[in-house]
């Protein structure tokens, strides 16, 4: 299916899309439309392999994403994609023009090897180290920021935060409503969005040091075979010649054996020092054999580790993409809706009832889609009863919490976090009494199932009857969610408040 | 312990802080729909005015601890019951012991804040929702732990919204409970306020005299507030009876139209003192809450003589009209022996009907306009109808019935819709009648008095004649 493949490019323009649509607004009907998508997605694939819920997503934009949404996503990804095309030109340029400055020989003064070799060799090396070594360093703590502004990312995070604390205390329902809602997105974007943007800013800074160090390879092999070069070494300081011929000789190591005529001599070293008062024992002739090693010093310390790190960057951005996009708000409803919604609706009543009368339901098949439920109190629940909510294939179903003791509660946990890694497409379902707050107590059972599985880990309210103060405790969970995922450092945890379940449907009374 | 110390706990959320903001009426106590919006135990004494050492002072007389929500009171549970203890033991050094095991641990952050107060052997006040279904499990540990206490403990089901669960919760609570009462913090009044003091009075032999001082000196000194406001009220009454009011005699305009003018000062200096006379009155009460008349009631009615009218509606006063009219037209009928086919009763008839529509009451009725003064060039109002200090009386009265029974826990804007009829005060017409007119009247102490004792005993009537009709 065509829908279904997309490159980087339209991996961007998804998730761009995907920032922009509100999945909250769309009509039931419609999402009954992306579920018979979702199933006859299915079964085309069923021969020739499953289909992965990236795909699904990427058909399903493909399809269904509105054309306003997709128009803006075009220009905002079109845009991005002209300012990486824009600064690799500009290096390449600057790459040029660089080499054509430090290439230039009128006869007089020979070409100096060493700022040649220091310009597009060394420093690039050198800050590629570094970058390396400050990814380390930001690999050991948790936060997307660079560890230098780390030290005020605290202080004003908790100030913003106070702030939004203030305004809510005094603001009405709405208002708090609103700016939970805010928050909300702040997060959303925080944990979800951030990661991929940094590795599509990094990808580009070393696809310019490519380009940069591309033309100036391109400008010197240009040189090389229309002029005649002369190199040389020169330096205010008195360096023997002895030591910049070891020095050249750990250089060449890497390309000793297979390119030999890239590795300068003693000789030739001593040939070409070049002083300006007194040309000493400089000789034209060895002058030119120079170019080779230093060709090859910016092929391999300044374009290979460019060139590798623009190809990590890359594929971090493509996978950062595809978790952002499943982890996203509107991908996980996207992908719940496609692969049926989690809780029986009524439209499903109708349909079994018209497959009971003969007529040849619209439903699509029982969802191959497994999930592991675990019910968080909800005491006088039957666990046994969820599978004639859920629309998908439960596997295991616990109480968790309530009167059972730490251990006991670990088990299952240690349980659930085995058999969701185990079953493909696993989600690990927590359904909680929306009626309460989120409590300390189940933030550390869901600690202990992420550090445990990988699975998304969703949250489903359960409630007794739709009340005033579920408003309100929509914002106290959608707040906990965020603060855990903040903790978590990514998004592990999703509120999913479409599929509300009417605990009546797990208890039997009505 | 020199006098009675409570803490209130419960789940998060369930209107611990509203529970106390409603026993204190104190202002700073945070209350928000948010949960962990309390994070640390704070306490909220309730202090009393007294005569202590020869000089009038602040007693504390109770203190009720604000704390956190239970977050992980399983945890805390199991903790305490793998320690075990001892027969000879009393579970609150138990409970120390804890506190200083896990100092600073955030996986008890809240339960620590809970229990820092009660660990100083105080009374526990447990706080739910009985709006919400009792699931056992969701609340067994929290409940477990402070019957672990071994402290004397009431619970307090608050019907957030509604009581569809108080049976269920009744009954789960009764095995931890000593007592368990119903009080809704924003629907309470403040008698129920004395009942549930009472309870608490209850729970230990120690605390009853303490407390039940505390509801004498309370009782006092809301009779003490009702005396206050009655001398508000009779103070503004006064004010408005004894203000001048005047325009500048303007040859080209007509009397009504200076009759206007001066209507409208008057409108414009009766709300400006009675809005004085709310905020007074809030502020006699400990409160910081809006009052507010009803915007159409009160830019129309409180000059409007239908409030005389006894409140009827211009359908009504049309019907009245047609039935009068029409009467009067029949008998003309009747006498010239049917000559007129009626004509009177039909023409009399729809000419009330219609002059209920088209003739609009005059407010001018309230003021009577008194003599142009040459020199000054004014004319000026020689007196105020006495029904205007009725209507502010009656409103006002109203103010403070709501405000009798409001706590601190209910923000809300009291709005007044409607007002109390006037035939409620016929016997204050002729004294008011002499004290708007006479200067004299109006400062004589006898008067004066006889108007405070009036007013005072219809606000004690009020506290438990419901007659208010306000949201």
């Amino acid at each position: 299916m065509e829908g279904t493949r997309y490159n980087e490019h339209s991996r961007l323009e998804i998730l761009t899309g995907l920032s922009l649509i509100d999945t909250g607004t769309i009509p039931e009907d419609r999402i009954r439309e992306y579920r018979q998508f979702g199933f006859r997605l299915g079964r085309e694939h069923s021969g020739a392999g499953s289909v992965s819920r990236l795909q699904k997503v990427g058909a399903w934009y493909q399809t269904f994403m509105p054309g306003h949404i997709k128009e803006r996503a075009k220009t905002v990804t079109g845009y991005l994609r002209l300012i990486s095309i824009l600064v690799g030109i500009m290096a390449f340029v600057t790459g040029a023009g660089a080499a054509g400055y430090l290439f230039y020989y009128d006869g007089t003064a020979p070409v100096n090897v060493l700022p040649v070799l220091t310009l597009f060799a060394f420093l690039p090396l050198l800050l590629l180290l570094l970058s390396a070594g400050y990814v380390w360093i930001g690999s050991r703590s948790s936060g997307h920021l660079p560890p230098i502004f780390r030290w005020i990312e605290g202080p004003v995070r908790s100030r913003i935060r106070k702030a939004v604390e203030d305004i809510s205390g005094k603001a009405d329902h709405s208002l708090k409503s609103e700016l939970s809602g805010l928050r909300s997105n702040a997060t959303e974007i925080w944990l979800v969005h951030s990661e991929p943007v940094r590795y599509f800013l990094k990808q580009n800074l070393q696809l310019a040091g490519t380009a940069y160090l591309t033309g100036a390879l391109l400008w010197m092999l240009f040189n090389v075979i229309t002029t005649d070069l002369a190199f040389s070494w020169s330096s205010t300081l008195e360096v023997e010649g002895e030591a910049l011929y070891s020095f050249t000789q750990i250089i060449s190591a890497p390309w000793a054996r297979i390119v030999p005529s890239a590795v300068v001599d003693f000789n030739m070293v001593e040939a070409t020092r070049y002083y300006r008062a007194d040309r000493g024992d400089f000789q034209v002739a060895s002058s030119g054999r120079w170019w080779p090693f230093i060709f090859m010093t910016i092929l391999v310390y300044g374009f290979f580790p460019k060139a590798l790190a623009f190809a990590w960057y890359r594929w971090r951005f493509i996978r950062t993409s595809d978790q952002a996009i499943l982890a996203s708000d509107s991908g996980s409803q996207i992908i719940g809706f496609m692969e049926d919604l989690l809780v029986t609706t009524k439209g499903d009543d109708d349909n079994n009832s018209a497959a009971r009368a003969g007529i040849s339901p619209e439903r699509p098949v029982e969802s191959s889609v497994n999930c592991v439920v675990l019910f968080w109190g909800l005491g006088g629940t039957d666990p046994s009863r969820i599978q004639n909510v859920l629309n998908r294939k439960v596997i295991f179903a616990r109480h968790i919490g309530g009167l059972n003791t730490s251990e006991e509660d670990r088990n299952i946990l240690l349980d659930s976090a085995r058999l969701s890694q185990n079953s493909s497409h696993c989600d690990i379902l927590v359904l909680i009494p929306y009626e309460e707050s989120p409590t300390i107590r189940l933030e550390k059972k869901l600690h202990l199932l992420a550090g445990n599985s990988q699975s998304r880990i969703i949250i489903m309210p359960v409630i007794e009857e739709r009340s005033r103060n579920c408003q309100a405790n929509e914002i106290n969970w959608r707040t906990r969610v965020d603060q855990i995922n903040e903790a978590f450092g990514r998004k592990r945890v999703s509120l999913d408040t479409r599929n509300i379940i009417d605990s009546s449907h797990l208890t039997g009374v009505t | 312990m020199s006098h009675p110390v409570f803490v209130v706990t419960g789940a998060p959320n369930k209107g611990k802080s509203t529970f106390i903001k409603a026993m204190t009426n104190d202002e700073s106590v945070v209350v928000r729909e948010q949960a962990r919006t309390t994070t640390s135990a704070k306490p909220y004494p309730f202090k009393i005015e007294r005569a202590i050492g020869g000089k009038i002072d602040w007693e504390t007389c109770f203190t009720l601890w604000d704390t956190p929500g239970f977050e992980n009171a399983a945890e805390m549970h199991e903790i305490l019951t793998e320690w075990g203890i001892r027969e000879s033991d009393h579970p609150i050094e138990l409970i120390r012991k804890f506190l200083e095991t896990y100092a600073g641990h955030s996986d008890f952050v809240y339960e620590l804040e809970i229990f820092k107060p009660i660990a100083g052997y105080a009374c526990i006040i447990y706080v739910a929702d009985c709006s919400k279904p009792f699931r056992k499990s969701e609340y067994l540990w929290e409940m477990e732990l402070i019957k672990f206490t071994r402290l004397p403990r009431i619970a307090v089901l608050n019907p957030v919204d509604g009581d569809r669960h108080l049976e269920s919760w009744r009954s789960g609570l009764t095995d931890y409970f000593n007592n368990i009462k119903v009080f809704n913090p924003h629907e309470t009044t403040f008698d129920e306020k004395l009942r549930i003091l009472g309870a608490f009075s209850h729970l230990t032999d120690e605390w009853e005299e303490p407390l039940n001082k505390v509801i004498g000196a309370l009782k006092m000194q809301r009779e003490k507030v009702l005396e206050e406001c009655a001398r508000i009220i009779r103070k503004t009454i006064l004010q408005i009876f004894d203000r001048e009011f005047s325009v500048r005699y303007d040859g080209i305009r007509d009397e009504e139209e200076h009759r206007v003018e001066l209507v409208s000062q008057v409108r414009e200096f009766v709300h400006k003192t009675m809005d004085d006379t709310q905020r007074e009155i809030t502020h006699r009460f400990g409160l910081q809450i809006d009052v507010a008349f009803d915007r159409e009631f009160d830019d129309n009615d409180l000059f409007d003589t239908t409030v005389r009218r006894k409140n009827l509606s211009v359908h009504q006063r049309a019907l009245i009209n047609v039935m009068v009219g029409g009467g009067i037209g029949a008998a003309v009928d009747v006498a010239a022996g049917g000559l007129t086919f009626g004509l009177f009763t039909t023409a009399l008839g729809v000419g009330g009907g219609l002059a209920a529509y088209f003739k609009e009451i005059s407010p001018m009725d309230l003021v009577k306009i008194g003599s142009y003064d040459p020199d000054e060039e004014r004319i000026q109002i020689d007196s105020l109808s006495p029904e205007l200090g009725l209507l502010v009386i009656n409103r006002l009265r109203q103010v403070v019935a709501v405000l009798y029974n409001r706590t601190a826990a209910n923000t809300e804007t009291v709005v007044i819709r409607k007002d109390l009829d006037l035939a409620d005060l016929q016997n204050l017409g002729s004294l008011l009648k002499k004290m708007a007119v006479s200067r004299k009247d109006r400062y004589s102490e006898k008067n004066k008095q006889k108007l405070l004792d009036y007013i005072h005993e219809k606000l004690k009537e009020d506290r438990t004649v419901v007659k208010v009709e306000a949201t």
